[in-house]
């Protein structure tokens, strides 16, 4: 459906009109000769119906405008203002139009009616009746002149003479009546006056009261003068004459008298029209006002329209939206202005768009970077140019057992605080990443909750592309494992070589000591055959004893047998301690944690390993003491571990063992290999648990075995 | 909310007060007003006889004397009940007016349906005259004899025939309202 819009200009154009018209047929119509006098009602309803119609739309848009203004809505006080500039416009003219104008009007009306006008009037009037009157008395004269002159004449003979009479009169009718009023002889002017007219019965009785009578009339809108006079001698008959009032009399006194009434119609219609063309004023000013309003609400709505949109498109730009381009309707300024609002719009969303990839990639590397060091094993530690902490990985967090984020901002120092074993880190890397201006690389060794660490730490300044320096990069790795598999490995193959170099010749050596002995003891005296005996027996018991040592050795070197199943600790754990338990001397306590999962092992190697710590308990205590069994599930990085401590009363570890404890040949037994706590080591770690000295129990030597826990389904 | 509600309270009591108003200017008293009306019928023809208790308000004789012609209709319609509905047996409009005539001193009285006239000498001989309306034969059609015949009698002052400026206040002043009430009755 096409649908045709009325510019704006056209339908102020047609509302004007139609209020000029309308008005101009009312300020006619209020002319007496006007045709339109008739639809005045008509008129002056459609004017006040106009008026209303056009208040009622003016009150609607004021409403409109204080709802808008209430909201604060774009372009509501710009309306607001053009509204009252227009009414001020058109206010002031057309308010001082309407003053003089009402002025001119009054004081134009007051003069038609001034005091001469009004006597010249009256005496105009009274000119008027003077003359009739004269003319009236005239003609009574010649009436009574006439009856006079038929003083002699009989009734019949007067009757004859009518028409003459009528003649000599000149009179439009003479009528003969007797004293009743009945008609004895009638002459007319015309033909068609058959009946003479006759006065009323009460005027005709002051005839028969003997006075003569005399009237002016009205006969078909002409003035006539009527006289009835007795016949003398003969009372009992009267002559009616009827005269006609001269054509220019007659003319003069109609133009006074309608003059005269038309001058007392105006006179009273004196208030009435002051009050009518007041009221037309009042509404031509009214109209104009309100159209003048009107004019404005709809004017300013084709103004504010792309200002509103222009605040739209402002509104949207400010939340982000750069879509929404303002549709430029105007050739004018402010189509200008909306153009040039579209351009900054296009031009901000192609600047935002770079920036969003900008930003997207800045967050896609920033992610990736920190996925990165999040994947890393190595600790990393950034810091600000003030060498205060930025960010921390969570490698770092798990290295260093503390929640770095919660000292951003803060210097290394803070880190340190109520963490005495990270002092020595801080007291190292603090002056290094202070003073060092180059890339700089540490081994430092932590005794942390977990046992004692080392770290390889690596510092790194940043500069900024101006060659500023912008902070520092601590990059740090545990590396306590890797040193360990080094030395582990290098025994290894220590013990490999020994059981494959020292093994292989202490049979022969056996052998041939023993056939020594079986050869010469009966040949040599007695004291040589003991003294040989003794030496054979010596070189069979140390062989003996190499063989033992050589077997440990190929024990350590041999990679554990591992065939893993699910395992109650707790139960291999009392299994083991049943066997020792026949010893009165040594006390076993048992404390267990609740809920303790299994863990994956091989049942043979952590019953050796029981074995291999229980034994060296027993030989620390010298067979007698008490051993301390801690079994317990932990939490250790997010997940579960199966911690079992054993605890003896011995002579404990000393301080500068205690570094070495778990190498091979580290020992404070007389005899041993010191290979123990190493196989223990081995085979913990080829469980994937951890062992460590708890340098916290002071009472005997402590330690401490992590296992990973598994969870069955069904638990 | 509230200033709405005081407002359209204030234009509520501004209404009936108006109306109010409207109705005591009507309860005031007429100055026309219907005494006496009667209805006779002979041989399906009516006539109807009216006595009216006719005065002018002091406006309507200052215009009157002032030279504007005063017209009043007597509208005149006799009906009769049929099965469902009132059946119109005649319908008839009667117009007068009433004018002075400075120069001659004297009042005329004019049928304006028949042109004809009569001239009187002072207003209340004239108002006299138009107190007493006697209607020609009204021929009724279709019309039931014993059955009642409803008659329907007004008497309008014609405002719209004073000159416009004196319209708007003809509307609204009492001294104008020269109409009877509808008279309605049933013979």
């Amino acid at each position: 459906m096409v649908r045709i819009k009325i510019p704006f200009s056209v339908s102020i154009l047609f509302l004007l009109s139609f209020i000029v018209l309308s008005l101009q047929l009312m300020s006619s119509a209020l002319q007496d000769t006007s045709s339109l006098g008739d639809m005045y009602s008509w008129l002056l309803l459609s004017n006040i119906v106009g008026t209303i119609c056009l208040l009622a739309l003016v009150s609607y848009n004021i409403f409109s405008l204080a709802r808008r203004l209430k909201k604060r809505e774009a372009g509501s006080r710009l309306t607001t203002n053009i509204v009252l500039l227009f009414i001020v416009l058109s206010l002031v003219p057309a308010g001082t139009v309407f003053y003089f104008s009402m002025k001119f009007l009054h004081q134009s009306i007051d003069s038609w009616f001034n005091v001469e006008l009004d006597a010249a009037m009256e005496d105009a009037l009274e000119l008027s009746h003077s003359a009739l009157e004269q003319r009236v008395r005239w003609n009574l004269k010649q009436s009574q002149r006439l009856t006079e002159s038929l003083r002699n004449k009989t009734i019949q003979e007067i009757g004859l003479e009518i028409e003459q009479l009528r003649e000599i009169a000149a009179a439009n009718e003479v009528t003969l009546l007797t004293q009743k009023g009945r008609i004895i002889a009638f002459s007319g002017l015309t033909q068609s006056d058959i009946l003479p007219s006759l006065p009323v019965s009460s005027l005709f009785f002051q005839v028969q009261q003997g006075e003569d009578f005399v009237n002016l009339a009205s006969v078909d809108d002409r003035l006539v003068v009527q006289t009835i006079v007795a016949i003398e001698p003969r009372k009992n008959y009267y002559l009616q004459i009827v005269y006609p009032v001269p054509e220019r009399i007659n003319d003069l006194t109609d133009s006074v008298e309608f003059a005269y009434v038309r001058f007392q119609e105006m006179t009273y219609l004196r208030h009435s029209l002051k009050v009518s063309f007041s009221l037309v004023l009042s509404l031509v000013l009214l109209m104009s006002f309100l159209a003048a309003v009107s004019a404005a609400f709809i004017s300013v709505r084709g103004i504010i329209a792309p200002i509103r949109d222009l605040v739209r498109g402002t509104q949207a730009v400010a939340a982000g939206y750069y879509e929404q381009l303002v549709p430029a309707k105007r050739q004018d300024d402010l189509g200008f202005l909306v153009e040039s609002f579209n351009e900054m719009v296009r031009q901000i969303s192609r600047a935002q768009d770079e920036t969003r990839k900008s930003t997207h990639e800045i967050e896609r590397q920033r992610a990736y970077l920190e996925t990165l060091l999040t994947s890393l094993k190595a600790g990393v530690l950034s810091f600000d140019s003030s060498l205060n902490i930025r960010t921390a990985n969570q490698a770092a967090n798990i290295i260093l057992h503390v929640q770095v984020m919660r000292f951003y901002g803060q210097d290394l120092s803070h880190l340190a605080m109520g963490r005495p074993d990270l002092m020595g880190l801080v007291d190292v890397v603090q002056p290094l990443l202070e003073k060092s201006f180059d890339i700089w690389q540490r081994n430092i060794v932590v005794d942390g909750p977990d046992g004692r660490k080392e770290l390889l730490c690596q510092g790194t300044p940043l500069f900024s592309t101006e060659g500023g320096y912008i902070g520092a990069v601590l990059v740090f790795d545990d590396i306590t494992d890797l040193i360990q598999a080094q030395k582990n490995a290098a025994w290894a193959e220590v013990a490999r070589r020994l059981a494959h170099e020292i093994k292989n010749p202490l049979t022969p050596i056996q052998l041939s000591a023993e056939r020594l002995q079986r050869k010469l003891s009966a040949k040599l005296e007695k004291e040589d055959a003991q003294m040989l005996s003794r030496s054979t027996v010596t070189i069979i018991q140390q062989v003996e004893a190499m063989k033992h040592m050589v077997d440990d050795f190929s024990e350590y070197a041999q990679p554990v047998r591992n065939q893993a199943a699910n395992l109650d600790l707790l139960a291999l754990v009392q299994e083991v301690i049943i066997l020792y338990g026949a010893n009165p001397k040594v006390e076993f306590e048992l404390m267990l944690g609740a809920d303790i999962p299994l863990i994956k092992a091989d049942a043979v190697s952590i019953r050796q390993v029981l074995h291999n710590m229980f034994k060296n308990a027993l030989e620390a205590m010298d067979g007698k003491g008490k051993i301390i069994i801690k079994l317990q599930a932990v939490k250790k990085n997010n997940s579960i571990v199966v911690q079992l401590g054993i605890y003896d009363t011995g002579g404990g570890i000393d301080k500068n063992q205690a570094k070495n404890i778990f190498e091979p040949y580290v020992t404070n037994k007389q005899r041993g290999t010191g290979l123990g706590l190493a196989i223990v080591k081995k085979v913990i770690e080829e469980h994937g648990g951890t062992i460590r000295l708890d340098s916290n129990y002071k009472q005997g030597a402590g330690f401490i075995m992590q296992f990973p826990a598994i969870f069955e389904e069904t638990q | 909310m509230r200033g709405c509600r005081k407002s359209k309270s204030l234009l509520l009591c501004c209404f009936i007060s108006m109306l109010s108003g409207w109705h005591v200017c009507y309860a005031g008293g007429k100055f026309v007003k219907i005494k006496q009306a009667q209805l006779s019928i002979v041989d399906n023809k009516a006539r109807l006889s009216i006595l009216l208790d006719f005065r002018l308000s002091p406006e309507a004789q200052k215009a009157l004397y002032s030279g504007i012609t005063l017209f009043w209709d007597v509208s005149i319609k006799l009906k009769q009940k049929q099965a469902f509905w009132y059946k119109t047996l005649f319908a008839h409009t009667y117009r007068y007016s009433l004018t002075y005539y400075t120069l001659l001193d004297n009042f005329r009285v004019k049928d304006e349906r028949k042109k004809t006239f009569r001239r009187f000498s002072s207003l209340a001989e004239a108002l006299v005259f138009m107190q007493h309306i006697e209607t020609e034969e009204m021929p009724l059609s279709e019309y039931v004899t014993n059955q009642c015949v409803i008659s329907v009698l007004k008497i309008s002052f014609d405002q719209e025939m004073l000159p416009a400026p004196l319209r708007p206040v003809a509307y609204f002043d009492r001294q104008w309202d020269l109409s009877t009430n509808e008279k309605k009755w049933c013979e």
